[in-house]
């Protein structure tokens, strides 16, 4: 992101702004990288990388002495440790705040050319992103039927980590079945149902895909750590031929030490 | 009153279970928050057959008016390369998304009986809250 064409953006550390020279001339974003490997059976298991997204904010133009102001400011007032990253939007009030480590503020930017004269260049500074808690998490409830999807309770088990809350649910089976009626899915905790009104994917024949429709959250949705989440399954359709559904529930969960 | 927006990070994921075939919107999934696509992976369990062919396969926004691919180089699972892996792909130079877009997996070409195929996309979502 090239912040020189922004404005009304201000970029802030603590959220004291940085002030002219002290402003980044654009920033880039670097996701955390992750693996994937597929299981027997179809499954498949998601490796995170030891590593955190970070946001690259970049200093400076090659041969402009205020690069120096700049590292001065930073050296001086950010020392290393956590701090809050905030991009404003001042324009239409939109702000961004993130928690970052800052690992260790460039002392100088400064080199001798080859013809002996002091040069000012750029500099990066690196803000390693550490995800708050609570976080919007997202739990699959995948459901492939062997060969079809029967009716009964806990068909998929999901152990939180953490308590929680719904925020949303959504799903798609690939093939809906035949014979009228509905595969209709609750999520429960043990006695707690999660749906005021349930889940249901409509028969719409053999090979026939559906999204989720009817579902409404329960006006409380708080989920424990530790026991399952369940995937129940109410009714399937009158041919008892409806197999490969993904339920996708949005969950808030709060950090594993906080945990009921 | 200000709006913050926190982001976070999670994935759109997608699927198409047995024999894969041409055809649009095999599999939808649904964006929680506005949003911006960052990487990608994939898996065809099953690759197929077919020196030189591939299995290759695009995504699709169908909230937005006209619907909008989020590849401009689809990426493709080639057999001559053997691992299964999606690879090869670039995203459009704005992959974002709106909270509750439909984006959906598109199958444009297929090796000889692929199957069993998982796409996932990394995203960087940023939850709206009010202060």
């Amino acid at each position: 992101m090239n912040l020189a064409g922004f404005g009304g953006t201000r970029v802030t550390i603590d959220l004291k702004p940085l002030v002219v020279p002290a402003v980044p001339t654009s920033l880039d974003i670097i996701p955390p990288g992750f693996t994937e490997r597929p299981l027997a059976g179809g499954g498949m298991v998601v490796f995170e990388e030891k590593s955190l997204a970070t946001i690259m904010l970049h200093f400076g133009l090659e041969g402009v002495p205020e690069a120096a102001q700049r590292i001065v400011e930073l050296a001086r007032t950010r020392a290393c440790g956590m701090h809050t990253l905030g991009i404003d939007d001042l324009s239409c009030d939109r702000h961004e705040y993130i928690i970052v480590y800052i690992s260790r503020p460039p002392r100088n930017a400064q080199t001798i050319n080859v013809n002996g004269e002091l040069v000012f260049g750029t500099f990066d500074l690196a803000c390693k992103q550490l995800d708050p808690w609570p976080k919007p998490t997202r739990l699959d409830f995948d459901l492939a039927g062997a060969p079809n999807i029967i009716v009964g309770d806990g068909q998929f088990l999901y152990y939180p980590a953490a308590a929680g809350y719904f925020l949303s649910v959504v799903g798609y089976i690939e093939d809906s079945g035949a014979g009228g009626g509905q595969t209709r899915i609750q999520l429960s905790q043990e006695a707690t149902d999660f749906l005021a009104t349930p889940g249901d994917f409509a028969a719409g024949g053999v090979g026939v895909g559906a999204a989720m429709t009817n579902q409404v959250l329960a006006a409380v949705t708080n989920f424990v750590a530790g026991k399952p989440l369940e995937l129940d399954v109410d009714t399937v359709p009158g041919a008892a031929n409806s197999n490969s559904m993904r339920v996708t529930a949005w969950v808030m969960m709060y950090e594993p030490y906080r945990s009921a | 009153m200000a709006t913050l927006f926190i982001p976070t990070y999670e994935c759109l994921r997608f699927k198409i279970s047995g024999v894969v075939a041409v055809g649009d919107g095999q599999f939808p999934d649904w964006a929680p928050y506005d949003g911006q696509l960052l990487t990608y992976t994939g898996y065809l369990e099953t690759l197929g057959g077919g020196a030189g062919t591939f299995t290759r396969i695009q995504l699709r926004n169908v909230t937005k008016t006209p619907d909008q691919d989020l590849f401009a180089v689809r990426p493709a699972f080639q057999v001559d390369i053997g691992t299964g892996e999606l690879e090869g792909g670039e995203f459009i130079a704005s992959p974002t998304v709106r909270a509750g877009d439909e984006v959906r997996l598109d199958v444009d070409n297929v090796s000889t009986n692929p199957a069993d195929m998982t796409v996932t996309v990394r995203c960087r979502f940023f939850r709206e809250v009010t202060v």
